[in-house]
């Protein structure tokens, strides 16, 4: 896609956003959207969660991405599933009868309990859900394009958030006076910004980058990056807005609690980064990335 | 199938990944595997054999115009070579760290000293130093005191400059210095290529704290240098610096990504498996893939537009970033075995050069500005 036509679909998708926020599955099908995907997955997906992260979306597009990539049919997915002593806890974004289960590879029809989880966003009305182990279905799919997609889908959410939260402290700075000054215009203020800067532009590289392989280690990477990229972000942006930053009234908190959910689905930053690490260790080699 | 032309490698950079991983897989570059000595002369010219060998053979003789002795082809084709060498776990010879940041300007700026005198350093015979910075003008470039006064058929230079890399050896300096009045700031300065021999020219090492001579310092006594030997236009100087620094922000922070990527699984093969070990090698890695695809889209961007903006201070703190990290992470994972015995020397020594990685071409600080100003288009700060 040029430059231009992304433009027009990150405005398309924007005007989608905010007109009908919680219609959005049923918009992007009429948008064609499996076909945009099929044909620039990367123009497609960060866009979409790009703009979806720094709109604050609140619908369950992930799932879409998810059960789209696993080639079965489900309804919606459980995240972050637990097993232990025969049950299994897990969270649900969407609704539906027919779940799958990545954890456990497999996919639930029967009875299950949720309840709504009390959420570091507060404007999020996931559930808590459990279910019998027993009531899983081991069931064959695309589960590691699955988690791919998911990581990629996940990282443009946070980097869309991470973005967001620096412009608008970025904004404030620039207009807030004291000691004579704009806050902008103090080393200390600007370098901040320069630094998450620095680790947004990392976490979007690797973003990009990891479309253009299978190899899981790059979609993993772009995931913990941008994690860590969205609390450099929120660190920076909380401590430049003052105590404002801090109050139910502003808007930063929404950013900040959003980045830090969305950063726990499908593998924490932290457990990404091990996990990487554990796997050079354990092979004895630091295979080459990123070809030019 | 018949051997690729020479012209046909010059156009595409994916057939010449294949050309060169052939010949890297016969073995040829071998005997430069370990090619680390304490002492950095001897080592520079030990590896100057791979690059004349490289060049020779054909194989590194593509990403230089044909005009200055060389086979064709763009910076793409050197970032494949760094890139090949480094998967193929031969270190990277430090001439092509110097010649990416001052190959590009001499042959834009100055193409018929190019085709005069850039054959000699491809060929690996010779190395250049590149004097820029001075003791009062360090990421300040631009208040740099060292002149070049005009004289019947050149200008005579009169100063001192510091902190040359590889500066002990080099056949030539590229000269940035002062034109203009002190108050012209950047607008002043030009640039030159002198014969390290020229009488009035004199070269001091300076050991960094692991004893090597990583660096020196160059002194100019009324260095008479011919008119011909200007680089571009008087005056023009700052502008030449831009164009440089954008490969040594670019393309420099991906040749360092691949040795870095040799270097963290040089690590990860000697330290134990502790919790500790996944989370800070994990985290290494990530930077690492950040780095290489941040600065594989600046590769990128060099080649299809001949420039890339503000935006490579990012691949540069990147890098300074990742440079500190993995020996930070050898000096902690390593503990008693890094201070210790003959075996880690190395990584002492690097410990110490990789300190300079975020000061060299503009300290991390003056990115961030740099940042600041020109990417987030912040508000000036204040008391500049």
């Amino acid at each position: 896609m040029t430059p231009d036509e992304i433009k027009e679909l990150r405005s398309t998708i924007a005007a989608m956003l905010e007109s009908s926020p919680d219609d959005v599955l049923a918009q992007l099908d009429e948008l064609g959207w499996e076909d945009l995907v099929a044909e620039e997955p990367e123009a497609a997906i960060t866009t979409l969660f790009t703009e979806h992260g720094r709109l604050l979306g609140r619908s369950a597009i992930l799932d879409g991405v998810v059960l789209s990539a696993l080639g079965i049919e489900a309804d919606a997915v459980v995240y972050n599933a637990v097993e232990k002593d025969g049950t299994v806890t897990g969270i649900l974004i969407g609704t539906g009868s027919t779940l799958a289960v990545p954890a456990l590879r497999g996919v639930v029809t029967g009875e299950v309990t949720t309840v709504p989880l009390p959420n570091f966003d507060v404007d999020l009305t996931w559930s808590k859900i459990s279910f019998p182990a027993a009531s899983v279905t081991a069931t064959d799919g695309e589960w590691d394009a699955a988690e791919a997609a998911a990581h990629r889908a996940l990282a443009a959410e946070i980097v869309g958030i991470a973005r967001e939260m620096l412009r608008l402290a970025m904004t404030y700075t620039s207009d807030r006076h004291q000691y004579g000054h704009a806050l902008a215009q103090f080393q200390t203020v600007r370098h901040r910004y320069a630094d998450a800067h620095v680790a947004n532009e990392a976490a979007d590289a690797l973003l990009r980058a990891s479309f253009s392989t299978d190899d899981s280690r790059l979609s993993r990477a772009a995931k913990a990056s941008a994690g860590k990229a969205a609390e450099l972000s929120a660190q920076h942006s909380i401590q430049t807005f003052g105590a404002i930053g801090s109050t139910k009234e502003h808007v930063l908190h929404h950013y900040v609690a959003r980045s830090a959910v969305l950063d726990s689905l499908y593998g924490a930053s932290r457990d990404l980064t091990a996990s990487i690490g554990a796997e050079i260790l354990e092979s004895g080699t630091v295979p080459i990335l990123s070809e030019l | 199938m018949s051997s690729p032309t020479e012209a046909e490698i010059a156009a595409d950079p994916a057939l010449y990944r294949t050309v060169l991983r052939a010949w890297l897989e016969e073995g040829n570059a071998d005997a430069w595997r370990d090619s680390y000595q304490d002492d950095i002369l001897e080592e520079t010219k030990h590896v100057g054999g791979l690059v004349q060998k490289l060049f020779d053979s054909g194989i590194g003789a593509y990403g230089w115009p044909v005009e200055a002795g060389a086979l064709g082809g763009g910076s793409l084709h050197l970032a494949i070579l760094f890139d090949e060498l480094s998967r193929a776990g031969i270190p990277i010879p430090e001439h092509y760290g110097v010649l990416t940041t001052l190959g590009p300007p001499l042959v834009k700026y100055a193409p018929e000293l190019a085709k005069e005198f850039l054959l000699p350093f491809l060929r690996g015979e010779e190395w250049w130093g590149q004097s820029f910075s001075e003791p009062e003008a360090g990421s300040d470039m631009a208040s740099m005191r060292c002149r070049a006064t005009p004289v019947e058929g050149g200008y005579r230079v009169n100063g001192q400059k510091i902190w040359t890399s590889h500066g002990v050896g080099a056949s030539k300096v590229v000269l940035l210095c002062r034109t203009g009045t002190q108050e012209s700031r950047h607008k002043g300065l030009s640039m030159f290529l002198i014969d390290a021999d020229t009488p009035g020219l004199e070269v001091r090492p300076i050991a960094l704290a692991n004893g090597r001579n990583e660096l020196a310092e160059v002194f100019f006594q009324d260095v008479f240098v011919p008119i011909e030997r200007r680089i571009g236009a008087e005056d023009e100087g700052w502008a030449i610096a831009m164009y440089l620094l954008q490969f040594e922000r670019g393309l420099w922070a991906w040749l360092r990504s691949g040795v870095l990527l040799h270097k963290l699984g040089e690590l990860a093969a000697k330290v134990d498996h502790t919790e500790t070990a996944k989370k800070r090698i994990g985290e290494l890695y990530v930077d690492v893939a950040a780095l290489r695809a941040r600065s594989a889209q600046t590769a990128h961007e060099l080649a299809e537009n001949g420039a890339v903006g503000p935006g490579a201070s990012v691949d540069k703190l990147l890098l300074g970033q990742l440079e500190t990290g993995v020996l930070n992470a050898a000096r902690e994972l390593l503990g008693d075995e890094f201070l210790y015995g003959e075996d880690n020397q190395i990584w002492r020594s690097e410990w110490w050069w990789s300190r300079t990685t975020t000061i060299y071409g503009g300290a991390a600080e003056a990115q961030r500005q740099i940042i600041a100003d020109r990417v987030l288009n912040l508000p000036r700060e204040m008391n500049r």
